[in-house]
């Protein structure tokens, strides 16, 4: 019974991991930039297929240069979108304007990516690390499961130390904080902004990649997580990094655990337990 | 009264106008009806989930196009024929779109579907406007109850060709039987009207696994979202099952298959409905596909020819391939079996051009297509002609041109068809 539990707590605390890397770079792009980045999924999208390229090419990649891969790739088309267009689109009051920006990026993106790879199912095999695993104590625990922990909890404790040790960290906080002020101090906004907007693009590549590790991808994948990424930024409360992945190991618990005792569930209880903390929340007026 | 007509009112003028307009409309349908051209609708799934069941039928469609481009001579009768080709996407509500547009704007005069949410549109609208209907690659349980059938009843219009869900489940005990194991099935079911129907204690997998003397570990149904089955793995470990069983689709089967690797279960056999009807699922599984078992509807070994081509099984698939540079796919023979029927009933109709007669031509229809024959004439089930299933397993081709072939290993519902190979275990 312990061993069990024990097995099912691994199983949900390393979902969560992966859940609160899926919203990090939401959470980036919500609290700094202000805009609700509905191109977010295809960026998970392209990062597991530059990831599945490249294993493709290179069949012998190590997974640490595969991740590396993804989030320049990613990175760099997520700071050029942001210089060429949501950028611009910031430049309007109405918060609409970039959210369908992004919008239309996203339908685009997910039709390139179609037309250029196809909309097969690719799986990604790096060195076997997806089937592998090892034994403790007569309970068995997954390889990559640990991968995507080991890995959430370097890009949260990598973040939280770039945005609060670093003089870019300090730029961030300040834009976040009064964007008007600090450019009166002489921060170059627009350069933040794409670096912020790189970074959160990177963060999705990684998701994307242990996603596609972890299971398939297709380029309809990335849209079918945004509802988890949405939920784990609001229950993180908007804009928290910390918060975001606190959020997405409750939420990979609670799926898991419900799942133990109602295998039909999906999803449900995850979005019962959002709702629960939203109403809670409304209730003692801390809703945003 | 006289003023009236000499300057007219707005209102009597618009009127006017609509008559005229109604006239218009109408005329070209009038014409239709006399001339001599055949009009075939086809709605199927050419985008959205579904698309890899529709994905061979535009090259398909290309060959039918190019067989009666000179129209199409039955009883001594010359006709043109027109074909009419809709895009369902795969989905319920854009089907009963593409199911008026295909039966009460264009008029068909006979429709042909490979996807179930298009025959369920175009059923009812097909069978109350007399428009004679074939629908095929859907087991015909899931075809003709949902839509309140009966076996001896049937339909009007619409017609049916497939095998049977309990084939599928009996190809896949054929499988377990050829393997020595402990007889404990670990059985998922996607939930979804498909899986609710082969998880039916009486009528699905549990009753032929019963049936045939094997233990089943049921983990019960899950929903389409999933992406993690942990806790199903750990509860198949504990009952240390040596088979797997059910129906999810490949993006499930992904998870499941890296899961049940990292718990340290090694299955001996695992059949999946629906899960690697594809070789891009397989493929998605790198190595670990070897082995894996599935119901075949079709493959280029099926020892049948085109009654519109006379291509063998073989000569089609290996045009396939080298027109599009893609591994064939089951749907390819049945693509082009739904074309070889439509065509055959129109030939076996006294006047192809009244749907009475149509009907009466497909309802009395024996024919030969490349999946084999096809029967509503001798079929116990009114409307509908079941075909024959045999199993079979992916297999890693050795130095091959596609990482995976589909081998058939057991042919005990349909003898006619060479089994390939022998079932092996799974080696993990």
């Amino acid at each position: 019974m312990i061993q069990t539990t024990i097995e099912l707590l691994f199983q949900g605390i390393t979902l969560g991991g992966l859940y609160g890397v899926i919203g990090a770079g939401l959470a980036l792009t919500f609290g700094i930039l202000r805009v609700v980045n509905l191109s977010h999924g295809e960026m998970i999208t392209i990062g597991a297929f530059v990831a599945v390229g490249l294993v493709t090419v290179m069949p012998a990649l190590p997974i640490a240069l595969v991740l590396v891969g993804a989030f320049a790739a990613c990175a760099l088309i997520g700071g050029l979108l942001q210089a060429a267009f949501v950028e611009r689109a910031m430049a309007f009051r109405d918060p609409m304007v970039p959210m369908l920006v992004t919008f239309g990026i996203a339908v685009i993106l997910r039709n390139l990516l179609v037309e250029t790879a196809g909309a097969d199912l690719r799986g990604l095999d790096v060195g076997g690390i997806a089937q592998r695993s090892f034994q403790i104590g007569g309970m068995s625990f997954g390889a990559l499961p640990l991968v995507t922990l080991v890995l959430a909890v370097a890009v949260f404790v990598g973040l939280s130390l770039l945005i609060r040790r670093t003089a870019f960290g300090r730029e961030v906080r300040a834009l976040s904080d009064r964007p008007e002020i600090a450019a009166l101090m002489g921060v170059r906004v627009k350069h933040v902004y794409v670096k912020v907007a790189a970074l959160a693009a990177g963060f999705a590549a990684l998701a994307g990649v242990l996603l596609a590790m972890r299971a398939s991808v297709s380029p309809y994948s990335g849209v079918s997580y945004l509802l988890v990424a949405f939920e784990v930024v609001v229950l993180g409360g908007l804009g928290s990094t910390r918060g975001a992945f606190a959020a997405g190991v409750l939420l990979g618990v609670v799926q898991i655990v419900s799942s133990r005792f109602d295998s039909n569930a999906g999803l449900l209880y995850v979005h019962l337990t959002f709702f629960a903390i939203l109403i809670v929340r409304a209730i003692s007026g801390r809703l945003s | 009264m006289t003023q009236g007509w000499t300057s007219p009112s707005r209102r009597s003028f618009l009127r006017l106008g609509a008559a005229a307009t109604a006239t218009g409309l109408f005329a070209p349908s009038i014409a239709r009806a006399a001339s001599n051209t055949i009009k075939i609708g086809y709605a199927g799934p050419l985008s959205g989930i579904r698309a890899d069941f529709g994905a061979t039928d535009e090259w398909s469609i290309q060959a039918i196009k190019n067989h009666v481009k000179n129209g199409l001579t039955l009883n001594g009768k010359t006709y043109d024929v027109e074909l009419v080709i809709r895009d369902n996407r795969s989905e319920l509500q854009h089907s009963s779109t593409v199911a008026s547009d295909l039966v009460l704007r264009e008029r068909c005069n006979l429709i042909l579907t490979p996807d179930g949410d298009a025959a369920m549109a175009i059923g009812e609208l097909a069978d109350t406007r007399k428009v004679p209907t074939i629908s095929s690659m859907v087991p015909w349980q899931a075809w003709l109850f949902p839509r309140g059938g009966t076996p001896d009843k049937g339909f009007p219009y619409t017609f049916h060709f497939f095998a049977g869900s309990d084939a599928v489940l009996n190809t896949f005990v054929s499988i377990f039987n050829a393997l020595d194991t402990n007889k404990n099935v670990g059985t998922l079911f996607l939930d979804n009207p498909a899986g609710q129907g082969l998880m039916h204690p009486q009528m699905g997998l549990p009753a032929v696994l019963e049936q045939s003397g094997y233990t089943q570990t049921a983990a019960g149904p899950f929903q389409i979202t999933s992406n993690d089955f942990s806790n199903q793995v750990s509860m198949f470990r504990d009952a240390e099952t040596n088979i797997l069983s059910g129906f999810m689709y490949a993006n499930h089967f992904v998870p499941f298959w890296n899961q049940v690797a990292q718990s340290g279960l090694s299955p001996k056999a695992c059949a999946m409905a629906a899960a690697f009807l594809f070789p891009s699922s397989v493929n998605a599984l790198g190595d670990r596909g070897d082995g894996l078992g599935t119901e075949v509807w079709w493959t280029p070994n099926f020892p049948f020819e085109s009654s519109v081509t006379g291509q063998s099984a073989k000569a089609l698939a290996a045009q396939w391939e080298e027109d599009t540079g893609q591994q064939w796919t089951q749907p390819l023979g049945y693509g082009h079996a739904m074309w070889e029927v439509g065509l055959a009933a129109l030939a076996n109709a006294a006047d192809p051009l009244d749907p009475d007669s149509l009907r009466e031509g497909i309802a009395t229809l024996n024919t030969d297509t490349i999946v084999g024959p096809v029967d509503f004439a001798n079929s116990p089930v009114k409307s509908t002609a079941i075909t024959g299933l045999v199993a079979g397993q992916w297999r890693k081709s050795a130095g091959g041109k596609y990482p995976y072939e589909l081998k058939i290993v057991d042919n005990e519902l349909m003898p006619q068809v060479p089994v390939e190979e022998e079932v092996v275990p799974l080696s993990l």
